[in-house]
């Protein structure tokens, strides 16, 4: 079997039609999650469909909708566990990848804090932020010359903060919330 | 000791985002035109407070207190906050969240931040009644700040 037989099958498996019952999830899941997070080479194939499968459940895909409130709940579980996932697999990407898909996945990271369809998802959401810039920064970095993501975001939600009684100033205070702790250990 | 060196790293994240939004808060705080935004100002910044308590690495350096370098700011908004109904209760948690942070707060400015506290208790007495409940947990972490 091919690398990418390989992974076309667990990704089917984690992300197709095939669902796994909760009950069984925490067991069934962490054999994928393993193998979708064994090496740094699966990056750049594996990003894509996790934010195809993020992006798939979003509140403005929803809006075009017709799901039952089942199909709505399988949709938030499937989208947590996918950022579960990439919260677990980011790290053994590496900071390149990672940093070469950081506006995508910025992107839809964004959409889950500031139109967040559950407070679960958006607790998610923003771990998964936090991974983005601890993998991302894991390197060396100074704060002279500190820029890409972590520059852009702050700014983005310094934009929103101009508006402090606003309704988007708390996610936006959520995410300055989550890159201050980045640092905790 | 790869950890340490990468909690040393993302350490500059931190510094970045809190020398961006402590000035931007302070500044939106004391401008004219945002007064009756005060409070949500308060609320915004005292959750900043709370983040950067969390994520001192270590309170060895001054360099790794990170609300070290805004300390005299934002005490001042903070106490400023005290004075106005609407932003009362975010500037006591800000504050709490201020005498909290390992290290950031001599025994001496301890003793200015109850004291406002204190002239604010004593002087509301009577609109404070229906918050006097709330005031106990936040108490609680100056007293223990005290005592030690």
């Amino acid at each position: 079997m091919t690398l990418m037989g390989l992974l076309q099958m667990i990704s089917r498996a984690l992300f197709g039609k095939i669902w796994y019952p909760m009950r069984l999830g925490g067991v069934v899941n962490h054999l994928p999650r393993s193998c979708l997070s064994a090496s740094p080479l699966f990056g750049n194939l594996i990003i894509p469909l996790f934010l195809d499968k993020v992006n798939a459940g979003s509140p403005a895909t929803k809006v075009q909708s017709h799901f039952s409130a089942c199909d709505t709940w399988l949709t938030d579980k499937q989208k947590r566990d996918t950022l579960q996932t990439l919260a677990l697999c980011l790290p053994v990407y590496g900071s390149t990848i990672a940093a070469n898909s950081a506006r995508k996945l910025w992107s839809s990271l964004k959409l889950e804090i500031f139109q967040p369809t559950d407070p679960e998802t958006e607790g998610e959401a923003l771990k998964t932020t936090q991974v983005v810039i601890k993998t991302i920064y894991a390197e060396d970095v100074t704060d002279a010359d500190l820029g890409g993501l972590a520059k852009d975001a702050c700014a983005e939600c310094i934009q929103i903060l101009k508006e402090p009684e606003k309704s988007q100033a708390k996610p936006a205070i959520k995410v300055l919330c989550a890159f201050m702790s980045t640092t905790r250990q | 000791m790869t950890w340490d060196l990468t909690a040393i790293y993302i350490a500059s994240v931190s510094r970045y985002t809190l020398s961006h939004a402590i000035p931007h808060l302070t500044g939106l705080f004391v401008d004219p035109d945002e007064l009756p935004n005060r409070g949500p100002v308060l609320v915004l910044l005292s959750s900043l407070i709370a983040a950067a308590r969390d994520s001192t690495v270590k309170a060895d350096n001054a360099e790794d207190i990170f609300l070290l370098p805004f300390k005299d700011a934002v005490l001042g908004v903070l106490v400023t906050g005290l004075k106005a109904q609407s932003s009362l209760r975010p500037a006591i948690e800000g504050l709490n969240g201020m005498v909290t942070t390992p290290a950031l707060l001599d025994d001496q400015e301890i003793g200015f931040v109850v004291q406002k506290v204190n002239d604010v208790i004593s002087s509301q007495q009577e609109d404070l009644l229906g918050t006097r409940c709330s005031f106990s947990p936040l108490s609680s972490g100056f007293s223990l700040t005290i005592t030690h």
